[in-house]
């Protein structure tokens, strides 16, 4: 064998074991989401049990992440569209100096609670892989639906999922 | 031609991840990496530029194509 | 008519398939228009003209990219006026990409096109990149094929040859601190068919002149080794970013079946002035030994022959600035994220065993390059 169909044997077999490897998904689908007790930005701190009865999305974005910040103005509007009729959007952010996520909460206009998470210890409990990560939470506590990054694909999907929530 | 030390890229790899303990850094944690000027070709036109100089000055090429790194956002 | 610039650089279009279009491992590009201008300028020769680079984020995790650039060549460099004439001449290049993201694979294929009177080549690239271990370690693998034709300008009877290229490229990115990067790379380039350039003579022993002859085959590797370090300031009080500094240093060894050796070393400087400017300043010092059948002047009977002075012994510095400025919050007509870059290098390249015919002394190069570009989100 020459060295470089070698080295094309080489490349393929990678691509080839890369491809079978790639799935590696974590499933939390349907169980209880994660309890969690947090500071918002504008002080008082909040509580995911507490809001039993609601359907949440709890997001989880940062000022360094560029897809989050196309993100967060579209939630902004889903939360004024649905906050009446029994929805809350909780924006956990992970920067380390927690200011930032009040200014850029401020420059945005957000009207959902921005909570502060700058130890990253709810992202652990939450197992994130990525930025951004948004959980769907419904009513009863049950974790239904994940949201890894946010693309043109997502919000068509998050409509139908919290009309469909809201329903329960 | 000179043997081919094929090896060492097998070499490279396995240090590498062992060196890197896998999983060092949390997606949280990535606001460092997240900064364009940590990325290694920050500014596709200028790197494809500086690429294409070298290309028609020189005789050697290749290896500059890896990505990697960045803030791990999707 | 001298073709150092146009072999190299439309045989070269595979090696730029990786970055044409080129995605960061960890995120599919957002929406985004990039349009800039390219010159360089030295040894009699000057190529410049502009670029553009638009991407596009579909449904579906998919992508799309496209671009174009043409280079206006005019050529009165060493080889061209001591066996030729100066000329003047345009090449375009067009290239169309696509990437999906399926969970942590991401996969890539693009198409470049390139052509001028003399020269048309098609590359064809295909990209995976895969993330593990919650995305700290990133494996890069690449192949693409290039089908060119060489020509000959005023000389139908040269008719089109054939030259191919394949490359093999793997690459592995790890994450080493919050502030620490290091990458290893590996490239092998396969060349066969026409190499050499149709125009070019070699000066024989005794007087007189022979055309160039390369092998029919040409095989070369690259091993590459970057690594990327950051430096936070105590105090952060401004929104973004976090970094304000850093520095970068690339290593590359090559080798070929030419005999060719070489040694590249890169160190790169970045560093945030207020939060709208960055800076840049970059050192790369380049080492080469020259092909087996290379010489400045060669005797008759040997068979393969090579005077492109490319191929001969010769060291060069680069030494670079660039500076970035990035309007926060600015928008305009709907786009947002602007900057705009301006960067400039000065190039020394010293030949060890090529001559200047004109002179009959050993030749040295002083060349300019200069980039301007302009970027926005859509």
């Amino acid at each position: 064998m020459t060295m470089l169909s070698r080295t094309g044997f080489f490349t393929a077999s990678l691509i080839a074991l890369l491809t079978i490897t790639s799935f590696a998904g974590i499933d939390q689908e349907n169980k209880n989401a994660p309890d969690f007790t947090l500071k918002s930005s504008g002080g008082p701190n909040v509580k995911l049990s507490e809001l039993r009865g609601r359907v949440v999305l709890v997001n989880f974005w940062a000022t360094w992440c560029t897809p989050c910040k196309n993100e967060l103005p579209y939630f902004n509007t889903l939360y004024q569209r649905y906050r009446n009729v029994g929805l809350e959007i909780l924006g956990v952010n992970i920067d380390k100096v927690p200011s930032h996520a009040s200014q850029m909460g401020a420059a945005l206009g957000l009207s959902f609670p921005v909570l502060l998470d700058p130890s990253g210890k709810t992202s652990d409990l939450y197992r994130i892989r990525s930025m951004p990560t948004t959980f769907v939470v419904a009513k009863d506590g049950t974790l239904r639906h994940v949201h890894w990054g946010f693309g043109p694909d997502d919000p068509p999907r998050y409509e139908a999922e919290i009309h469909a929530l809201l329903k329960e | 031609m000179r043997r081919v030390p094929i090896g060492l890229l097998w070499v490279m790899l396995i240090v590498l991840v062992s060196a890197g303990g896998c999983a060092a850094v949390k997606p949280w944690e990535r606001e460092y990496l997240a900064d364009k000027i940590m990325q290694f070709d920050p500014d596709t036109l200028r790197a494809e530029w500086h690429l294409h100089v070298q290309d028609v000055l020189e005789g050697d090429r290749g290896g500059f194509n890896g990505s990697g790194g960045g803030c791990g956002c999707r | 008519m001298n073709r150092t610039a146009r072999v190299r650089v439309a045989g070269c279009i595979a090696l730029l398939a990786g970055v044409c279009g080129a995605v960061e491992a960890v995120e599919p590009p957002q929406d985004e228009t990039l349009v800039g201008y390219n010159l360089y300028s030295g040894g009699g020769l000057t190529v410049q003209g502009p670029a553009l680079i638009v991407k596009k984020e579909l449904l579906n995790r998919m992508s799309v990219t496209a671009g174009a650039r043409v280079d206006l060549v005019s050529s009165a460099s060493v080889d061209v006026v001591t066996q030729a004439s100066p000329y003047k001449e345009r090449r375009t290049e067009y290239n169309l990409g696509g990437t999906v993201l399926y969970d942590e694979v991401l996969t890539g294929v693009d198409y470049i096109q390139s052509r001028e009177s003399d020269y048309t080549s098609d590359t064809v690239s295909v990209r995976m990149t895969h993330d593990l271990f919650d995305r700290n370690t990133t494996v890069n693998l690449h192949v693409s094929h290039s089908w060119d034709k060489v020509g000959k300008n005023n000389d139908p009877s040269f008719g089109w040859k054939d030259f191919n290229r394949t490359i093999y490229a793997g690459g592995l990115t790890q994450s080493l601190t919050q502030r620490w990067l290091v990458q290893v790379n590996y490239e092998a380039t396969a060349d066969s068919g026409f190499i050499n350039n149709p125009y070019r003579s070699v000066y024989t022993i005794g007087g007189g002149t022979a055309p160039e002859h390369y092998p029919d085959a040409r095989t070369g590797q690259a091993w590459v080794l970057r690594t990327g370090y950051g430096f936070a300031p105590d105090s952060t009080d401004e929104l973004s970013p976090g970094q304000r500094s850093s520095i970068q240093f690339d290593y590359r060894y090559y080798q070929d079946t030419f005999d060719i050796q070489s040694h590249a070393a890169r160190v790169l400087f970045q560093h945030y002035v207020g939060t709208n400017w960055l800076f840049g300043t970059s050192y790369r010092y380049h080492r080469q030994s020259a092909a087996s059948f290379y010489g400045d002047r060669l005797p008759a009977t040997q068979l393969y022959k090579a005077r492109d002075k490319e191929l001969s012994q010769y060291s060069d510095h680069w030494i670079g600035a660039s500076l970035q400025y990035k309007p926060i919050g600015f928008t305009w007509a709907g786009l947002s994220n602007f900057y705009v870059e301006l960067s400039y290098d000065f190039l020394m390249y010293d030949y060890d065993n090529f001559t200047d015919p004109r002179t009959g002394e050993l030749y040295s190069l002083r060349a300019h390059v200069l980039h301007t570009s302009l970027g926005f989100n859509y």
